[in-house]
């Protein structure tokens, strides 16, 4: 009924733009503008299915995974923590069980300005265990990790870090898996494993933790395997110190200071490498706004980086041709939600300004056609592969329900990313959301 | 009434898909994280380690036990300190049980033991037998063409010409392995190949001036100290590089030529007789050590390694790692800590590498 009088007016319109002149440059620009936009996706597609055949079928690289006698380096481990009053004592008690030389080890958990019992535990904790823990009480200065961590750096005398956040479990063989690629010289900093610990708790955990075992175990993997660009992932990762330095340090100004920093040291010569087998327990979000609030702090550093980076990458002689292609698309993930919606607008508005003349031959169909059987499940097949490697099959059933996440992360990456638009031109600065626990305290 | 009929067989038609998914989703069947061994640091022992807690308890339980053990546990034949050194079984025979002597202990001759054996002593297996794991507090002698399924652990352990030992094999002290054993993974303070006992010796001190590469060599240096070589390198006899390298193409150090930090090879790499690494060698390529080489850390290839007579890997003080998919090792060399093939390793028949 409400949409009757608007249908009256909107057809002579469509009609009317139709024959009107300047109608068709804005056709031919908009289609134009599609095409680049469908080109992207079905590169973003074809990655997908590179990725997901090779983790299946492919070579498995695992070079650094049996390096377990050496004269391990000087190490300090930071745990981030800021209101952790909940989780870090677990993480210390973990960490205190590492299978690691303890002469060569410093455990420095990272208090930053917490204003709950946080302080307290970790001074608790420390005086159980005399020697083993040298904490780091951060009482002012910007908020977050980044900065946090540029902060603790000053107190840093190892050849090497590795970075948890306060809620990680990490198993005992953990830090030797996450050093021993370090004894390769060309290596800057390690990613390993995160794995949901709170799958059962409801719909959504059980979705993370299909999208973070597509993530790991087919994403990161494969492009291990292929020699491209696994990404540091900030926690359950290691960097080494020398390169942090050469690559200028954390930078405390952006949100995403993983992603800022596998580039910089990409771009300064160092590598990333993911040990898959060097796995750790940590808790996602059990509902669903801490898990937009989550995401949209992702996309928006993920955007930050890619202004920052995408140029120098596109442009640095160090790096090969496919290593260049998957770092710009590593760059630009976040950025293809807010694409992928421009592009169904797009295609609507051409429908109705019979711009869609272009699809209507054999080639276009088949084409969508392709695509329509292929091409939308290609991050669905990563995450069943994925699933199927680790021999969890019962849960690959929840799969189509794994649309509507999907649905809810392009919402709020568009969202995130129409913000940050929003505040450039505002000039206001990025906020850090930290994301809540839901571990009860011990 | 068809409206109805239309909305339903619209809704069953959206929801036929989702079935399962709902159905799991409800059910919660699949719900258990990944599991990640917390407790477990992967170490090589960590199966002997089980197995000798659970057998303590074992012979302090037979030990409480009025009479004949076997007549109380038929899944265990202890064998007594002096009552001969065999366990019951004929050549060629299949013993189900395990094994317990609470002395030394010999075994049959190609017989096959499906479960572990333990010895408080020394334990000698017979040739060509099959063995599942053995623990001994003494020496594990491992005869001829014995074949080690499991793990084994011992004071020191030394295994005769070709035997095949696809289970982990760790020691205290030393392991030897003669020519034409077959293993993948050992672990020991030193690991020696071949009939004779290469003993430790120490690196010779790096030479007293680093070389300084000339213009037009392969070779730039970075500002972070490491140093690069975009195309193939050869590294001139007798001179010492001091820093790590990084080398995209494939190396060549040539005789007496030595590195003194941490090395990373794209391409393959080679190291004359006396060359000397004292950091890590990392090389994607195939790995080629000559004799009477040493090499400090790490050595790790992601296709083959081989290792000339007379060369040093480790130091006592310094144990470290050799891994690759292949390794082929000549008789002569020593390595000090842990040997870790995930195809295949062989001990060669007196053939140099290189």
């Amino acid at each position: 009924m409400v949409l009757a009088p608007l249908l009256q007016r909107a057809v002579p319109l469509a009609t009317a733009l139709r024959h009107s002149p300047c109608t068709g440059l804005v056709t031919s620009l908009l289609s134009g503008v599609l095409l680049a936009l469908v080109a992207l996706i079905v590169l973003y597609t074809l990655r997908h299915y590179l990725f997901t055949l090779n983790r299946l079928f492919g070579r498995q690289r695992h070079p650094y995974l049996d390096i377990d006698t050496a004269d391990w380096p000087t190490l300090t481990v930071l745990v981030a923590a800021h209101d952790e009053e909940a989780v870090i004592a677990g993480s210390l008690s973990c960490l205190l069980q590492a299978d690691y030389p303890a002469e060569k080890l410093v455990l420095m958990p990272m208090n930053d300005r917490s204003t709950d019992r946080t302080r307290e535990i970790i001074d608790a904790v420390a005086a159980q265990n005399p020697g083993r823990i040298t904490p780091f009480h951060r009482t002012g200065g910007k908020p977050g990790k980044a900065a946090a961590l540029k902060d603790a750096m000053g107190l840093v005398k190892s050849e090497l870090i590795v970075v948890f956040d306060a809620d990680y479990l990490p198993a005992r063989g953990l830090l030797k898996l996450l050093v021993a690629p370090f004894f390769d010289p060309e290596v800057g900093a390690t990613m390993g494993r995160v794995v949901p610990a709170n799958v059962g708790r409801n719909l959504l955990t059980r979705l993370l933790d299909l999208e973070r075992a597509g993530g790991y175990q087919v994403d990161q993997q494969a492009r291990m395997n292929l020699g491209l660009v696994p990404q540091y992932g900030g926690t359950v990762g290691g960097v080494r110190v020398r390169a942090l330095e050469s690559a200028g340090g954390w930078h405390e100004d952006i949100l995403a200071e993983d992603t800022d920093l596998t580039y910089r040291l990409l771009l300064a010569g160092w590598k990333t490498v993911y040990q898959n087998r060097a796995e750790c327990y940590e808790e996602v979000p059990e509902l669903w706004p801490a898990r937009v609030r989550q995401i949209k702090r992702w996309a928006k550093g993920h955007n930050q980086a890619f202004l920052r980076h995408a140029l120098p990458i596109a442009t640095s002689p160090r790096l090969g041709p496919l290593e260049r292609l998957d770092a710009l698309a590593l760059l630009g993930v976040y950025a293809m939600a807010p694409a992928l919606l421009l592009a169904w607008a797009l295609t609507i508005a051409l429908f109705y300004l019979n711009g869609m003349r272009w699809l209507s031959g054999t080639v276009g169909l088949l084409a969508l056609l392709s695509y329509g059987s292929l091409g939308n499940f290609a991050a669905f097949f990563e995450i069943a592969a994925a699933v199927h490697v680790d021999g969890n099959r019962g849960r690959a059933r929840l799969l189509p329900l794994a649309l509507m996440a999907f649905l809810v992360s392009v919402s709020s990456i568009s969202r995130a990313a129409l913000d940050q638009a929003v505040d450039a031109l505002l000039r206001r600065e990025l906020r850090w959301d930290k994301t809540p626990r839901f571990r009860k305290g011990r | 009434m068809w409206a109805a009929l239309l909305l339903l067989s619209t809704a069953l038609l959206f929801t036929l898909p989702l079935a399962g998914a709902l159905w799991e989703w409800r059910r919660a069947r699949d719900v258990e994280p990944l599991p990640i061994a917390q407790a477990h640091a992967g170490h090589i022992r960590h199966f002997a380690d089980q197995f000798h807690s659970k057998i303590e308890e074992e012979i302090a339980r037979i030990r409480a036990m009025p009479g004949s053990a076997q007549a109380q546990d038929p899944g265990i034949q202890l064998v007594e300190a002096g009552a001969g050194l065999e366990p019951r079984g004929a050549a060629g025979e299949a013993v189900r049980q395990v094994v317990i002597a609470d002395g030394p202990l010999r075994l049959r001759d190609g017989c096959d033991y499906e479960r572990e054996v333990y010895g408080r002593s020394r334990v000698e297996t017979g040739e060509g037998s099959r063995l599942r794991a053995v623990l001994a507090e003494g020496e594990l002698d491992l005869r001829p063409r014995t074949v080690l399924l499991r793990w084994a652990h011992a004071q020191t352990i030394r295994a005769g010409p070709d035997c095949n030992l696809p289970g982990r094999l760790s020691a205290v002290e030393s392991i030897s392995l003669d020519c034409g054993c077959r293993f993948r993974r050992v672990n020991a303070p030193a690991i020696r190949f071949g009939p004779g006992s290469a003993q430790p010796r120490p690196p010779p001190p790096p030479p007293p001036t680093a070389h300084d590469p000339k213009a037009g060599s392969p070779i730039s240096r970075l500002v972070d100290g490491r140093w690069t070589a975009e195309r193939d390198l050869e590294l001139p006899e007798g001179s010492f590089l001091m820093g790590d390298l990084v080398a995209r193409g494939d190396v060549l150090l040539d005789r007496g030529a030595g590195i003194g930090g941490r090395v990373k090879v794209h391409g393959r790499t080679r190291l004359a007789p006396g060359a000397r690494i004292d950091g890590s060698l990392v090389g994607v390529g195939p790995v080629v050590i000559g004799a009477g080489c040493f090499l400090l850390g790490p050595v790790v290839s992601e296709q083959a390694i081989e290792i000339g007579p007379g060369t040093t890997v480790g130091e006592p003080s310094r144990p470290t790692t050799v891994t690759a998919p292949s390794i082929r090792i000549a008789p002569g060399a020593l390595v000090h800590g842990t040997i870790w093939a995930r195809e295949s390793a062989e001990v060669g028949r007196g053939e140099a590498a290189g």
